[in-house]
């Protein structure tokens, strides 16, 4: 049962805060993000309660990936998930049942490089 | 977006966006499968930014949580 057959697309998602995984601001809807080729981002170049600067780190993380290298995935030689990962590997993400965790870099602004 | 011949759209939604993103697209699968619009609009990807869902019914979507709706749309 292949996700993308519904909407048309392959469906990625990239967490950055706790607003959206909190129950008591929002719903953190795993059923959904089950499905997507999921990436958790870790913005720790802001603090704890910079949640606000956080969430918002997901736009710029995602545009700016468009120009740099597919992170890749510690031993293996998989490659992880950007806005440059190809299709066939966004399809195979989307169909595993584990999500990516972006881990190096976390103090740093600039996404891979 | 009619005369649209490129090769490739991505939709990317951010925070409630992405639940707009999300009907983006299915309105151009649907549009697309009636064949009344431009199939090269087909988004090769949707992305997901930070995407938040609130809590609780809602009652102009048939009291489903936006969550759960945006999962209907998603799920085969």
């Amino acid at each position: 049962m292949l996700i993308h057959k519904k909407l048309g697309g392959d469906l990625e998602a990239y967490r950055s805060s706790s607003v959206t995984n909190t129950f008591l601001i929002g719903d953190a809807n795993k059923g959904l993000l089950n499905e997507t080729a999921f990436l958790e981002l870790k913005p720790w170049y802001f603090q704890s309660w910079q949640q606000a600067e956080k969430h918002g780190a997901a736009v710029w993380h995602y545009l700016w990936s468009f120009a740099e290298n597919i992170p890749s995935i510690k031993s293996s030689s998989d490659l992880g998930l950007s806005a440059k990962t190809g299709d066939t590997r966004v399809k195979a993400l989307m169909n595993g049942s584990k999500g990516l965790t972006h881990d190096l870099g976390a103090y740093t602004k600039k996404p891979c490089g | 977006m009619s005369n649209y011949t490129g090769s490739r759209v991505i939709i990317a939604g951010h925070s409630l966006g992405n639940q707009m993103a999300i009907v983006v697209a299915k309105k151009l699968k649907d549009g697309i499968s009636a064949g009344d619009t431009n199939s090269k609009l087909k988004p090769k990807r949707i992305a997901l930014l930070d995407p938040y869902y609130s809590n609780g019914t809602k009652s102009y979507i048939s009291n489903q949580w936006t969550g759960a709706k945006a999962r209907g749309y998603v799920d085969t």
